[in-house]
């Protein structure tokens, strides 16, 4: 069985079509080809030929031609459309043509510089020219740093260390700045809301260098398909930006499948597990010998489901190294050989976390399962697309879990095909993150009194630093006036970089892996079944202060889970004011989530076989937050039962978060909002809303001063709404909130909407 | 809301400051400073920057003395500081400096506001500091400094190699200057010093090295991590007075590392004078050995196996292999074996040693016998520490013998065939 008999198997196989809620088919696109322009280099024409590219697609073509004119561009292309030679092209040609050129490569991962870097290598070892590429992180080796700084042609970096390796040291990197030709920056679409924020300082501060050594570098932005690539290309880099959307790369028919797992118990509505049903497909899949990739949605199901896949290879006499895990936490030897196996086909199989959604290159693969709805339009399409190789036909399937937001947007297919994706919105003026980079720039180069680095605030902000004693303002200039590094005081993302490192004892000591800080109290606390790559492993001991766990290796027939619990303490309360029957109150609130236990979870029947207990330190965030105190009452002025008010809360709760973003200017996972028919601290029904970022970033801020434009837009949307009793886009999935909500919600924003008018 | 207070409120890591005019610079001010602290304003344009001149007159220092006989010419001292290229040097043209800095982490916010030079006069050390009276003003006395360094055609600063020498560049590049440091000789103290008291001292560190071999005692000095919050709070405040301390230190610095170049360059040139023990000087000999700057090591090792009674074994293995090594390099391999074969009737048998004398008499004298009986002497010894389970990477070693005994073996059973040759028994 094929790919394509597998599809018609899909179609007419009564136990699985039954569960089929949609079918759509996306034809076939031709390849629209460009003949190399004449400007490119001979040499780098002879390259490209021996590499088997005697032709361009006309988007790389296009964005050649806009380069080569000198305009900032965005190639907005799916994955596999060749993106990236669309940069390294007019990269490699002006550097061909200028040896002193300088082009510098930013992506969002130390996994992904590394992935582009033997790609660009392989085509320079074809040109045989000296052009030298080096990847700059944090691992690479201090002996290597200043060649890398004197002769790198092309310095591939991320954001972390542009941030805070490279621009507070501008005066060493001198050769690059003085010719710095080119800025590509790949994966834009993950520079959204709060990150995104600092990416635009960042450039700010990059430009201001730039210009300080008389250079000003062409931007080169690439992105995935997002609603507004050419807006955030531009607020990103503040230039005027060409969008390349045209894409000339050809695509196989593709069919992209909706499949809800079958009921199980109707008084609960409970279905069967996105698991088993992810498995039974793939099985079929793995019989059918179509390659194979499995999206999941954590790093547990991630490893649940390569161990039932390598059961099933096994079983349907396969060599069950061909069924592979992938997931962040695998040390990078071990992706890379995963990598290197998914292009030659002998890994057939693959599961993985959105790991695998950014642009590393694996090949192409037939067919993509995504165990589970990925939460949001535009990572849904990223990871379907892995699926589809040139003029063959592919297949993409859903599988929906029983969670509110899975099972809405199965029954709803339209809402995901019609809908354009998210947006990417930030705000590069948001001041904390404005003022946190206003200080690195201060460090690397005095500002000048009348400088413009935003187009509001410098000047205000600069005397505010000035009065701190941070700075010092003195012959028309400010200086860096303090002993701290002020880049090193600055985080880029909301997530602390320290590892727990994984030791496996079994014989002798071996690190098999890593885990995010915070992730570990749930992944590895002491007796946790930890899997990687299928095996089990007990852990022995989680050893917090020296960020190690230990484990060995073991055979047993469940795998654990952890419970944990989210707690919200007001710190402090700065700032209330009083609307009407409603009181408005802005302070600082200590969210806390603690692992306090864990359950046993036997294999393949998932039933509870036992439980335990865990004492973990609480992972606490400090942040801003501003809340919503309601009347007491308000429940009984409704005329609402206490679960109905509950449902209400949670619905304006959703429809505060869904409409935020715009108006706060970030992204839906900047913020939290979190109702509570009783607050511990007020103990009367309120809605909180914090920014989900240590220390705070000013956006509940924006809401505590000014809410009635987003509680309008709120009263607006539902009123709006075509959906019947609530939606993703609105209140939320019906299952979550409730029948009611939807009603509710709109009188409960009503009465807050009079109360702030108020 | 304006934004001022909307930061006000916003800002949670500030801390709240009374608010103080910062002081300017005012004449008053200017006299203030050359009355208190004997110091000179210096204009350029509508800039200035402030000079502190001294003179330190150096006597009863041996060292000085001694170089200062030859004129503070130097042959030697090019091989102490490990140039590549031999080349005398006069420590007369030598400008050494030493920076003090607003702050440690590096990187261009890191500003130089102290900037101290010490030259050698005949008989006396020319100490000049230039201070930085505001941010802004930096540019002039960069462009001053370079004129100072431009006259001087190396540069010496004890770890400026790491620390001063690419901040001052840092500095000179941020302000769109030539920077003169670039292609100019840079000696960096702490790196001879190292080949010295590495293992000797506790630290290398300046104060470390002033105590212990300069044995000169400062006092009241201040800690070096406070000095840049000094220098915030005298350019605030405008109080003259907190900058002595910071003067005092610099000067003590600038003083002490001039001294140590004199004495280091006394040691380079004549180390069994002013070296104080044989320790120092195994030290020494053990970099030149490396270097293979044999006819710098050789009066070293020379001296200390005369003294060889009196010290430790361990101690003399370093000498006497040495020693070996280099006359072997010379071609005198009959006296290298007798120094060889000395160290092993003390039973002091490195692996070394076995396998160098191994060597001599399997290559030189065709003694396979005897050379075998070394091999298995070296083997047996190894195994022993392997029993005590002291093996520390020696397996290496073990694997080369236990090759050469199998060789040895053919080429005795080959020759057993031939001839019947007797060995030389010892």
């Amino acid at each position: 069985m094929n790919l394509e008999q597998f599809i018609d198997f899909l179609r007419t196989n009564p136990q699985l079509g039954a569960h089929i809620t949609h079918w759509e088919e996306i034809p076939p696109r031709e390849a629209s080809w460009s003949d190399f322009p004449d400007s490119v280099h001979p040499r780098l024409i002879a390259a490209l030929q021996a590499k088997g590219i005697h032709r361009l697609y006309s988007h790389q073509a296009e964005a050649f031609q806009h380069i080569a004119s000198g305009r900032h561009v965005v190639l907005v292309t799916p994955t596999a459309s060749g993106k990236t030679l669309g940069y390294n092209l007019p990269v490699l040609n002006t550097v061909l043509n200028d040896p002193d050129a300088r082009a510098l490569y930013l992506f969002p991962t130390k996994a992904l510089s590394q992935d582009q870097l033997n790609e660009l290598h392989e085509l320079i070892t074809l040109l045989e020219a000296d052009i030298r590429t080096f990847t700059f992180d944090g691992d690479t080796p201090v002996a290597a740093r200043k060649a890398i700084r004197r002769s790198g042609h092309i310095v591939m970096t991320n954001p972390d260390m542009l941030h805070q390796g490279i621009l507070p040291h501008h005066t060493i990197w001198l050769k690059l700045f003085e010719n710095l030709r080119f800025v590509v920056i790949d994966e834009i679409h993950y520079y959204r809301g709060v990150f995104g924020s600092h990416l635009a300082n960042l450039i700010r501060r990059l430009k201001r260098i730039a210009r300080f050594y008389g250079s000003q570098p062409q931007f080169i932005c690439c992105s995935a398909t997002i609603a507004n690539p050419g807006e955030l290309a531009s607020r990103l880099i503040e230039e005027d930006v060409t969008v390349i959307d045209r894409n000339g790369a050809p695509s196989g028919r593709k069919h992209f499948v909706f499949y809800n797992p079958p009921v199980v118990n109707r008084e609960l509505g409970i279905r069967r597990s996105v698991v088993n049903e992810t498995r039974r497909i793939a099985r079929f899949l793995l019989d059918a010998g179509v390659q194979t990739i499995v999206f999941a949605r954590s790093r547990v199901r991630v490893e649940i489901l390569t161990r039932y896949l390598k059961e099933d290879a096994r079983r349907l006499h396969l060599d069950p190294s061909r069924v592979r895990g992938y997931r962040g936490g695998y040390l990078p030897n071990e992706r890379r050989q995963i990598e290197q196996g998914l292009k030659s086909g002998h890994i057939l199989g693959v599961v993985s976390t959105n790991a695998l959604e950014l642009g590393i290159d694996i090949g192409q693969l037939d067919a993509a399962i995504l165990a589970g709805y990925p939460g949001t339009i535009s990572s849904t399409w990223q990871q379907a697309g892995r699926a589809g190789r040139r003029n063959q036909t592919s297949l993409a399937i859903l599988v929906a879990s029983s969670s509110p937001l899975d099972q809405f947007i199965i029954q709803h297919p339209e809402y995901f095909f019609q809908k354009s994706p998210e947006m990417g919105i930030i705000d590069p003026d948001n001041l904390l993150i404005l003022m946190s980079h206003l200080k690195c720039g201060a460090f690397e180069i005095p500002f000048r009194e009348n400088e413009v680095f935003s187009p509001v605030g410098t000047r205000e902000i600069l005397d505010y630093l000035v009065d701190k004693r941070v700075l010092r303002k003195t012959g028309g200039k400010y200086f860096w006036m303090s002993e701290i590094y002020p880049a090193e005081e600055v985080s880029l993302r909301s997530a602390s970089p320290d590892n727990v490192v994984i030791v496996d004892t079994t014989e002798g000591e071996r690190v098999i892996g890593e885990v995010d800080l915070f992730s570990a109290p749930m992944l590895v606390h002491k007796e946790a079944i930890y899997m990687h790559e299928g095996q089990q492993y007990h852990v022995d001991q989680l050893d917090w202060e020296r960020k190690k766990a230990y484990v060995h290796q073991v055979a047993v027939d469940y795998f654990t889970d952890a419970i944990t619990k989210t707690n919200v303490k007001v710190l402090t309360v700065d700032e209330e004011k009083d609307a009407g029957p409603v009181h408005l109150v802005y302070g600082e609130i200590q969210v806390s989530n603690v692992t306090t236990g864990y359950k046993k979870i036997k294999l393949h029947t998932h039933e509870n076989v036992g439980a335990g207990r865990v004492y973990l330190p609480e992972m606490e965030m400090a942040t801003a937050a501003a809340w919503v105190e309601f009347p007491e009452d308000i429940g009984s002025q409704m005329g609402l039962s206490e679960s109905q008010l509950s449902g209400a809360l949670q619905a304006a709760a959703n429809l505060i978060r869904n409409v935020s973003p715009v108006y706060l200017m970030c992204d839906p996972n900047d913020i939290r909002a979190l109702p509570m028919v009783r607050s511990p601290f007020s103990h009367i029904p309120t809605i909180y809303l914090y920014d989900n970022y240590p220390g705070g970033v000013g956006l509940s801020f924006k809401f505590f001063n000014d809410p009635l434009p987003i509680v309008e837009a709120a009263f607006q949307l539902i009123q709006n709404c075509p959906c019947e009793a609530g939606c993703p886009s609105c209140v939320g999935p019906v299952l979550e909130v409730g029948e009611m909500a939807k009603q509710h919600s709109h009188q409960l924003l009503e009465r807050l909407t009079q109360a702030l008018k108020s | 809301m304006g934004l001022r207070d909307r930061l006000e409120r916003l800002d949670r890591s500030a801390p709240a400051l009374p608010s103080q005019p910062p002081a300017d610079a005012s004449p008053d001010w200017v006299r203030q400073l050359e009355r208190e602290l004997q110091i000179r304003v210096l204009h350029k344009e509508q800039s200035f920057f402030l000079l502190k001149e001294d003179l330190y007159p150096v006597f009863e220092n041996a060292a000085f003395s001694y170089l200062q006989q030859k004129g503070f010419q130097t042959e030697r001292f090019c091989r102490l500081v490990g140039l590549a290229e031999p080349r005398p040097l006069s420590l007369r043209q030598a400008v050494f400096f030493d920076l003090e800095t607003t702050g440690l982490a590096g990187g261009t916010g890191t500003f130089a506001f102290l900037i101290g030079i010490g030259t050698i006069e005949t008989d006396a050390i020319r100490v000049r500091q230039y201070v930085l009276p505001d941010f802004s003003h930096e540019w002039a006395m960069l462009d001053h400094l370079q004129t100072v360094f431009d006259a001087y055609p190396m540069t010496i600063s004890f770890n400026g190699k790491t620390f001063d020498v690419p901040l001052l560049s840092n500095r000179f590049v941020l302000n769109q200057m030539n920077n003169v440091l670039e292609n100019k000789l840079h000696i960096d103290l702490l790196h001879a010093a190292r080949r010295i008291w590495r293992h000797l001292l506790p630290s290398c560190n300046l104060q470390q090295l002033e105590k212990d071999v300069l044995r000169v005692d400062r006092v009241g000095d201040i800690p070096g991590e406070l000095i840049p919050q000094i220098y915030f709070d005298f350019i605030r405040r405008r109080d003259v007075w907190l900058l002595q301390d910071v003067l005092e230190h610099n000067f003590h610095d600038i003083v002490n590392m001039v001294l140590l170049g004199v004495y280091l360059a006394a040691v380079a040139e004549e180390p069994l004078l002013y070296l104080n023990s044989p320790e120092e000087m195994a030290a020494l000999a053990d970099f030149y050995f490396k270097r293979r700057w044999d006819e710098l090591a050789l009066p070293l090792l020379e001296h200390l196996i005369h003294q060889a009674g009196s010290f430790s074994p361990q101690f003399n293995l370093q000498t006497f292999f040495q020693l070996a090594m280099i006359l072997k390099r010379q071609g005198k391999r009959q006296e290298a074996t007798r120094f060889l074969w000395q160290l092993l009737d003390q039973n002091i048998m490195h692996p070394r040693i076995i396998e160098e004398l191994a060597k001599f008499y399997e290559h030189q004298e065709k003694d396979f016998h005897l050379a075998l009986q070394i091999v298995e002497r070296g083997l047996n010894h190894l195994r022993m520490l392997e029993q005590l389970e002291r093996v520390d990477g020696r397996g290496r070693f073990r694997e080369a013998l236990e090759h050469r005994r199998k060789r040895l073996q053919r080429k005795l059973d080959r020759q057993g065939m031939t001839t019947d040759k007797p060995s030389t028994e010892r």
